[in-house]
């Protein structure tokens, strides 16, 4: 499947579990187990995305063309686990949401409500 | 702990199981395995971590499963067969589920399992009574008529393409339709039994007692049918103030409260925790004062409501209580979120505008049909007239 398909589907803003996918995947491809595993820590324990909930989620996305499946090198004698990696659309909705989380942020010090940056 | 460990296992395999065929062909393989992971990771932490992590995996996978085939039926491209299967099915389901005598049966077998068995039980139910089915006759009907318009709820329909073409608002008609829904849900509900009661008695106790009939009013006939629902939404309305109440004197609350989305689904899981605690209260105290009331003309003959001296048939009669009220707060969030307008006060309203129409009818036609078309002429005028002075008043005050 092509990176560079763009459907016109759902944009910003995403859901807390929605989004610390994206942010599990931005840096590479991974599978399931160590995005569930990675969001947990970048949520710091608060999203604890089981197995239903993480999959129908990855289901969605690759509906929604905002990441893909890709294999991996299968090491000898082992079944490697199918990973995701995020598409360019995908990245740009990542982005998008970024953006729009950051200009949150700055309404709110421009206001003298942040406690701590 | 290995065996713990391989129940768990077994029942999220069995969950998996359910999922549909084509999500289980993509990623059945993947989710066991990760299911597998997680739990055996748990276990390095004890058998309290294994417990957490299970029942977090089995309503996971739970839920997941309601999803993933509400969107595969929802997307998949019914063809006319598979629609009037489906909507034979649903009739049928349906005609047990307005049924009171096979609901209650099930109940009863649920609550003390006899040697006869369900399917003997229900066999002979349907055998000495002919007219078993015919109970759910307009319901089912209506049943019929919604599940051809949510079959034909397709992309392929080309009059339903038309409809979507309309000029009509698509979000306001989503948030009508899933409010209507929920409301019919409910109405559903208030046909539901608890076990071990005598409909007869109930109804004549009722309809000889004005405080009951107003109550019954007020509860939308649920008391009339001494049904699973008969609380209402007040249980979850009361735990909803006692949880507002309280927590923002709790100061881990108020940390919580920094992240919006979690702490909203905590407190909605406080409220609801709350609710499974309030409501066997009031049920035990309310059927055993109808019960008394009525000189044991509400349950069956030889049935003691007693947590002393029945224990298992009158607890399971409060859980059904509870789990209706449950369903009935459920649905009232539903439509909170999701329809339009306040959940429990149309889910009262509707009770109350549901019922009255009978008592309206019998107010015009002196009590001799309370079903008759002029009742209902006269209920519907009474209708227009409230909402005419009440829109009048509203312009008059907006000046």
């Amino acid at each position: 499947m092509a990176d560079t398909d763009t459907p016109n589907t759902a944009a910003p803003p995403l859901t807390e579990a929605t989004y610390c996918i994206l942010l599990s995947l931005a840096p590479g491809p991974k599978h399931g187990y160590a995005i569930m595993k990675d969001v947990q820590q970048l949520s710091q324990q608060r999203v604890v995305l089981s197995t239903g909930t993480l999959y129908g989620a990855l289901k969605r996305l690759l509906e929604l063309r905002w990441i893909v499946r890709v294999d991996n090198a299968t090491p000898a004698g082992g079944r490697q686990p199918k990973a995701y990696r995020l598409t360019a659309f995908g990245r740009s909705v990542l982005q998008a949401e970024v953006e729009r989380l950051h200009r949150l942020l700055e309404a709110a010090a421009g206001r003298d409500v942040l406690v701590r940056l | 702990m290995n065996r713990m460990l391989a129940f768990m296992l077994g029942v999220c395999g069995l969950l998996l199981r359910l999922y549909p065929r084509a999500m289980r062909r993509e990623f059945g393989a993947e989710m066991r395995e990760v299911c597998t992971a997680r739990i055996t990771g748990a276990s390095r932490h004890g058998w309290v971590s294994v417990l957490r992590v299970s029942s977090d995996e089995v309503s996971g996978l739970a839920a997941g499963v309601c999803r993933a085939w509400w969107t595969a039926l929802r997307d998949a491209p019914w063809t006319v067969h598979q629609r009037v299967v489906a909507a034979a099915m649903l009739i049928l389901v349906s005609g047990l589920v307005s049924n009171r005598a096979l609901v209650a049966t099930y109940f009863c077998d649920l609550a003390n399992i006899e040697g006869g068995g369900l399917a003997n039980r229900v066999a002979c139910r349907l055998t000495a009574d002919p007219s078993a089915m015919r109970t759910g006759m307009p319901l089912s009907a209506l049943v019929l008529v919604l599940t051809l318009a949510v079959l034909g709820w397709s992309r392929r329909v080309r009059w339903i393409a038309t409809l979507r073409a309309a000029r009509y608002a698509p979000l306001l008609r989503r948030e009508l339709g899933i409010t209507l829904g929920m409301l019919l849900l409910y109405r559903v509900l208030v046909h539901v039994p608890v076990p071990h009661t005598d409909s007869l008695g109930i109804q004549q106790l009722v309809a000889n007692n004005a405080l009951l009939s107003l109550l019954n009013l007020m509860t939308g006939g649920a008391l009339r049918n001494v049904s699973i629902v008969t609380l209402g939404v007040y249980p979850h309305l009361a735990a909803l103030l006692i949880a507002r109440l309280v927590i923002p004197w709790l100061s881990a609350w108020r940390a919580r409260s920094m992240h919006g989305a979690v702490a909203g689904s905590h407190k909605n899981r406080v409220v609801y925790g709350l609710t499974v605690l309030l409501a066997p209260l009031p049920a035990y105290a309310l059927l055993g004062m109808l019960d008394r009331g009525s000189q044991g003309a509400l349950f069956q003959t030889g049935f003691v409501f007693s947590l002393t001296q029945n224990v298992v048939p009158t607890l399971a009669i409060l859980l059904s209580v509870t789990i209706g009220t449950l369903l009935l707060a459920g649905i009232a969030t539903l439509i909170d979120r999701w329809g339009t307008g306040n959940g429990h006060a149309l889910i009262v309203v509707s009770g109350i505008v549901a019922w009255s129409y009978a008592y309206t009818g019998r107010f015009f036609t002196g009590g001799a049909a309370a079903n008759s078309l002029v009742g209902m002429l006269a209920f519907m005028a009474l209708m227009l007239l409230t909402i005419a002075i009440t829109s009048v008043g509203e312009r008059w005050r907006a000046g």
